[in-house]
């Protein structure tokens, strides 16, 4: 399989399946040994298919080819401006009636790389770990991020774990080097940009708490730099006692 | 010269000849339908109207769909766009 994300990999084994009539069960196993690229163009290859299966993926076949004249899926999305940005996560948010948490990734030319779900249900309830979101930045190597959340229904207006949760995901960022450029929130077809707010700072100020994993390894490296001193020191004490005695 | 000049203004002159853009778009169309379950002449004058890449960007502008059928046409964009990744 050729996906970097295993998220990537069930949401094609789910809506492959829905497609086509094919089990998930069946798509995750012949997808352990072959490509998509095998799926699509050795069907018989897929033991026990009906012919109505194997025509959807002849359909399917065809239609990604047509598409592909068309070049319609290469096409880049830049969030170069705000607005460009709230558009843009307010229509990812379209049909989406459950509070979600979306991660964006783009490249140093604003160009969106992908965008995650990352957390789904009440945001107050259940965090987004920053841990999660550096490790997809990486993975999928980013320069920058946009984050977007959704209230349904509900007000624009960013609450306090808003503002936290902003704070920590940054400050967890600029350790590798990757920047938070905007935080869109959208309700219904709204949307509220932080940085068209002014509230740009809180992508690079300090976190009022600083998270204890940082803590501790930042003690871990000051104890050690101690220790090294404290060597030296009593190093260089000896050799000025040897050379008194010479 | 003039025929570089002329491509340069009107695109690919291929693109025009018996209208092959629109006739892929028409295939395009009915192979969506097909997937789908749905008929072709709910979609196409929509897709003539907003082009395929305004649809897959924003699919809720075929206002004869329920929002059940907008659902899976944007899942069938969105199966489509991980074959191509």
């Amino acid at each position: 399989m050729k996906y970097q994300h295993e998220n990537d990999t069930n949401k094609f084994v789910e809506l492959f399946s829905e497609f086509t009539g094919i089990s998930k069960k069946k798509l995750i196993d012949f997808l352990k040994d072959n490509t998509v690229h095998n799926l699509l163009n050795h069907p018989f290859s897929l033991q026990g298919i009906t012919e109505k299966q194997r025509e959807k993926i002849e359909s399917l076949k065809s239609l990604n080819k047509l598409c592909r004249n068309f070049e319609i899926f290469k096409d880049k999305y830049a969030l170069v401006s705000s607005n460009a940005c709230g558009e843009y996560h307010v229509n990812l948010f379209k049909n989406k009636d459950k509070e979600s948490f979306v991660l964006t990734l783009a490249d140093s030319q604003n160009n969106v790389i992908k965008s995650i779900t990352v957390q789904q249900g009440t945001i107050n309830e259940s965090p987004v770990y920053p841990r999660e979101i550096v490790k997809l930045a990486l993975m999928y190597d980013a320069s920058q991020v946009f984050l977007a959340h959704n209230h349904p229904g509900g007000s624009l207006k960013p609450s306090n774990s808003d503002i936290e949760t902003t704070k920590r995901i940054s400050a967890a960022l600029r350790t590798v080097n990757i920047s938070v450029t905007d935080h869109i929130i959208v309700s219904d077809d709204k949307f509220y940009s932080f940085a068209e707010h002014g509230l740009s700072y809180l992508f690079v100020s300090s976190v009022s708490e600083e998270p204890s994993a940082y803590k501790s390894v930042r003690d871990k490296i000051s104890e050690a730099k101690n220790k090294a001193a404290k060597q030296d020191n009593a190093k260089n004490h000896n050799h000025k006692s040897i050379d008194k005695e010479r | 010269m003039i025929y570089k000049k002329l491509e340069e203004i009107l695109g690919n002159p291929s693109d025009y000849v018996d209208g092959s853009k629109d006739k892929e778009l028409e295939r395009i169309v009915k192979l969506i339908a097909d997937i789908l379950d749905i008929e072709a002449s709910a979609l196409y004058p929509y897709f003539y109207q907003h082009g395929l890449s305004g649809i897959i960007k924003n699919p809720t502008l075929i206002e004869s769909l329920h929002d059940k059928d907008i659902n899976k046409l944007s899942n069938l964009f969105e199966l489509l766009k991980l074959i191509n990744e």
